[in-house]
C-alpha cells in the first residue's frame, strides 16, 4: 500500500513517514501544497494524508482539484483549526476523514488503515479470504490459524492483493504500489516475490492470469502459470 | 430625564401634543366666534327694535290738552297677542304717570322701569336699552329713547322691547353647531395628525423591523432605503455591527492562528516523547497532553466569551445541523444519523459556530461510541425563569455510561474509556461552551440503550 503525506512540518512529516513505514506502507512525502498535489495527480495512492495549511497551495486548494480531475483516493485530513466550520470544509471539499492536531500518531495510523479497508469496502480490520486471514492492526497473516512469517515487501503485497480480492492485479500495478517514486522498479521481482509468498503460504491462491497480473481468491487450487 | 406619566411612544406622543394644542386653539377660536355671533345677534335685535322704536316716535305724540295720542302701524303681530313678550309703552318721562299708551300685547300692566344710574343714555341722544324682567318672567330687551314731541314740547318716554330670549336661543343654537362642528375638526385633526405622523415616523418602523431580522437572525446588517434623517444613524449602526463582526473575526483569526502555530509543534513533540519511550518519554507526551488541553479549553473559551450577549449573533439551527449531520454520516457511513427539529425555526442566541462546536463535538462522540444509530432532536421549550430555550437531546445506541460515571458528571479531561482516540476534551469544553450561555447539560440514559446527552441553549422568541 503506497501513502503520500503532505506536510510542511519537517519534522511532522518524518514523523509520519517513520510510523507509516514501520506499518510496511510505502511512504512518499512532500512539503508544500504544489509538490503534493503534483505527486497524487500523477502517481497512485492508497491513501493520503494531508495538511490544511501548507505553503505554496493550501489543502483544500488540492483537495479541490484532485476530486476535479476525478482523483478519487482516500484522503485523510489533518488540521490545526479545530473549529467544526473547517472540518465541514474539508469533508465537502472532498475529504475522506480528518484527525486534528496535535495527534498520536497511532491515530493517524488507524485511520488510514481505516480508510484503506473502507475504500476497498472491508468492514473489519481484519480481512479473510478462506484459509487466509490478514490483521492489518497487528500487520500479521494467518493461514488456516498458523502465522506465516513475512517480509516487509511479502506483507505488502499480501496487503494489496487482500484488499483486491478477486481483482486482477496487474504487475505494474503492484510495483507502483509496493515501491515508493525513487525506488528503481524493476517488475520482474514482483514475480520473485509472488513465489515466495505462495511457499510461505503453503497455498496456491495466488493465481497468476496470464498476460494480466495477479488475482486472489479462494477457488480452490490451481496449477499455477507464467 | 422624561417626566414618569409621559408615554414612551413617539406617535402617542406626538399625537397627544398636537391634540391638545389643537383642542386648545379650537377652543379659543370658538369662545371668539360665540362672542361675535352674540355680539351680532344683539345688534341685529337692537336695530329691528330700533326701527319699531322710530315707527313709535313717529306715531305717538301729544294734543293739546297733554293727552297722548296716535297708534303705531306696526306689521309684527306679535305687538298685538297678549303676553307675546313684544311690547312697546309711551309715557311722560317725568314719571308723572300724567297718560300712558301701551301695546295689547302687555295687557294693561304696566312694565318696571331701569335704574337710570345704573343704565346711563348713549352720548348725543336720550337712547339706551337693557334687559329687565317681564310678564310671565320672560326676560326682555328694551331700548327706550326720552324725546320732547307735541305742540307743548313735552318729554316722553318711548319703549319698545323684544323677547331676549330669541336671542339666547339663536346664540346657543350656534354655539352647539359650532361645537358640534370644532369637536368633530379636532378629531379628524387628530387623526390626521396620527396619520401624518405614522407616516413620518415609518422609516423608524422600518428601522425596528431591519433591527428586528437582525435579532432574529434572518439578517446581518440594517437593510432598507432609509429617508436623509435616519440613514447616517443606519449607517452608523451597520458600520458598528460590521466593526464588532470585524474584531470578533480578527481575535477568531488570531486564536486559529496560534492554534495552528501551537499545535504542530506539539503534536511532534508529543510524538516524540512517546517514540523516545521510558520514564523521560512519558513525562514529555504527558506533558506536552496537558499543554493541549490547556490551549483547546482556554482558546475555546476566550471564542465564546468574546461573544456572548451580543445581540448580532443569531443562528437558525437548521442550517448548522444539516450539515454537520451530513459530515457524520459521510465519516461514518456504516451507521444512520437522524434527526428531528420541529416545523417553527429554532433560532439560537448566539454565535452559529458555537452551536456546531456543540453539536458538531456531540455527535462524534456518539457517533464514535453508537452502534448502529445516532439521533438529534431540538424542541423549543422555557427555562424557569420563562425565557425561550430550545433543549437539544443527542443519543445512541453505544454502550451508554454507567450510574456512576452520569453522578461523576462531565470532568475536564475525564475519559470514560481509554480504548477510543480522544483526549476526554470534548464533553467538558462541550459543557464550558453551554454553560457560557447560561444553558445546562445533562448526560443520561437514551431510549435507544446508550448515552443521552441534553443540554439547553437561548432562543431568539
Amino acid at each position: 500500500m503506497r501513502i503520500l503525506v503532505i506536510e510542511d512540518d519537517k519534522n511532522l512529516n518524518r514523523q509520519l513517514c517513520e510510523m507509516l513505514r514501520n506499518q510496511s506502507y510505502v511512504v512518499d512525502s512532500a512539503h508544500d501544497g504544489e509538490e503534493g498535489h503534483f505527486l497524487g495527480d500523477t502517481e497512485p495512492y492508497d491513501a493520503v494524508v494531508l495538511d490544511i495549511g501548507l505553503p505554496v497551495m493550501d489543502g483544500i486548494s488540492v483537495l479541490e482539484r484532485w476530486r476535479k480531475d476525478g482523483r478519487k483516493m482516500p484522503v485523510l485530513m489533518l488540521t490545526a483549526r479545530d473549529r467544526w466550520s473547517d472540518k465541514v470544509a474539508g469533508i465537502d471539499a472532498g475529504a475522506d476523514d480528518y484527525v486534528t492536531k496535535p495527534f498520536h500518531v497511532e491515530e493517524v495510523l488507524a485511520r488510514v488503515r481505516s480508510l484503506i479497508r473502507r475504500a476497498a469496502g472491508h468492514a473489519s480490520s481484519e480481512i479473510t479470504c478462506g484459509p487466509l486471514r490478514l490483521d492489518t492492526k497487528s500487520s500479521k497473516a494467518t493461514m488456516n490459524g498458523a502465522q506465516i512469517k513475512l517480509t516487509s515487501l511479502e506483507y505488502r503485497l499480501l496487503d494489496y492483493l487482500m484488499h483486491h480480492i478477486g481483482e486482477v492485479v496487474s504487475r505494474t500495478e503492484l510495483v507502483e504500489h509496493l515501491y515508493d517514486q525513487d525506488f528503481d522498479r524493476d517488475s520482474n521481482t514482483v514475480e520473485v516475490f509472488v513465489g515466495r509468498l505462495r511457499k510461505k503460504m503453503g497455498s496456491d491462491m495466488i493465481e497468476t492470469v496470464r498476460g494480466m497480473g495477479y488475482r486472489i481468491s479462494e477457488a480452490p487450487d490451481k496449477p499455477a502459470g507464467g | 430625564m422624561p417626566a414618569r406619566w409621559l408615554p414612551k411612544s413617539l406617535t402617542l406622543r406626538m399625537v397627544l401634543t398636537s391634540a391638545v394644542f389643537t383642542a386648545f386653539a379650537l377652543f379659543l377660536i370658538s369662545t371668539l366666534l360665540i362672542g361675535l355671533f352674540r355680539t351680532s345677534s344683539e345688534d341685529g335685535f337692537e336695530d329691528m327694535l330700533d326701527v319699531q322704536l322710530g315707527t313709535l316716535l313717529d306715531s305717538v305724540t301729544t294734543d293739546a290738552s297733554g293727552n297722548l295720542r296716535g297708534v303705531p302701524a306696526f306689521s309684527d303681530s306679535r305687538y298685538l297677542n297678549l303676553a307675546s313678550g313684544w311690547y312697546w309703552t309711551v309715557e311722560y318721562a317725568d314719571d308723572s304717570g300724567k297718560d300712558r299708551l301701551m301695546s295689547r300685547s302687555l295687557g294693561g300692566a304696566p312694565l318696571p322701569l331701569a335704574d337710570r344710574s345704573l343704565v346711563p343714555f348713549s352720548e348725543g341722544d336720550f337712547k339706551r336699552s337693557y334687559t329687565i324682567v317681564g310678564p310671565n318672567q320672560v326676560p326682555l330687551l328694551v331700548l327706550e329713547n326720552e324725546s320732547e314731541t307735541g305742540e307743548n314740547s313735552v318729554a316722553l318716554r318711548y319703549r319698545v322691547m323684544g323677547d331676549r330670549r330669541v336671542i339666547d336661543r339663536r346664540i346657543s343654537q350656534f354655539t352647539r353647531q359650532i361645537y358640534t362642528y370644532l369637536s368633530l375638526f379636532v378629531l379628524l385633526s387628530i387623526a390626521a395628525s396620527a396619520l401624518a405622523v405614522r407616516f413620518g415616523l415609518s422609516p423608524l418602523h422600518r428601522v425596528g423591523l431591519a433591527l428586528q431580522q437582525i435579532r432574529e437572525g434572518k439578517s446581518s446588517r440594517l437593510e432598507g432605503d432609509f429617508p436623509p434623517e435616519i440613514a447616517p444613524l443606519a449607517n452608523e449602526m451597520n458600520a458598528l455591527i460590521d466593526n464588532n463582526r470585524r474584531i470578533v473575526e480578527r481575535s477568531r483569526t488570531q486564536v486559529g492562528n496560534l492554534a495552528h502555530a501551537l499545535k504542530t509543534p506539539l503534536a511532534v513533540m508529543s510524538n516524540e516523547g512517546q517514540s523516545l519511550g521510558g520514564a523521560k518519554g512519558v513525562v514529555i507526551a504527558e506533558q506536552t497532553d496537558a499543554m493541549q488541553d490547556q490551549i483547546q479549553r482556554y482558546l475555546q473559551r476566550a471564542r465564546v466569551a468574546a461573544q456572548r450577549e451580543s445581540v448580532i449573533y443569531r443562528a437558525p439551527i437548521a442550517p448548522i445541523v444539516t450539515p454537520t449531520l451530513r459530515v457524520m454520516q459521510k465519516l461514518n457511513p456504516e451507521k444512520q444519523f437522524h434527526f428531528d427539529l420541529p416545523q417553527d425555526e429554532l433560532v439560537f442566541a448566539g454565535e452559529a459556530e458555537d452551536f456546531q462546536e456543540i453539536i458538531g463535538n456531540l455527535l462524534e462522540n456518539a457517533a464514535k461510541w453508537g452502534k448502529r444509530r445516532i439521533e438529534l432532536r431540538a424542541v423549543k421549550s422555557r427555562s424557569s425563569t420563562g425565557a425561550p430555550i430550545m433543549s437539544v437531546e443527542i443519543s445512541d445506541d453505544g454502550p451508554g455510561l454507567t450510574e456512576s460515571q452520569i453522578a461523576a458528571g462531565i470532568k475536564r479531561g475525564k475519559r470514560m474509556d481509554e480504548s477510543k482516540p480522544g483526549t476526554g476534551l470534548g464533553l467538558s469544553i462541550v459543557s464550558d461552551t453551554v454553560r457560557e450561555y447560561g444553558g445546562e447539560m445533562k448526560l443520561g440514559k437514551s431510549a435507544l440503550g446508550g448515552l443521552s446527552v441534553t443540554f439547553t441553549l437561548p432562543l431568539v422568541e
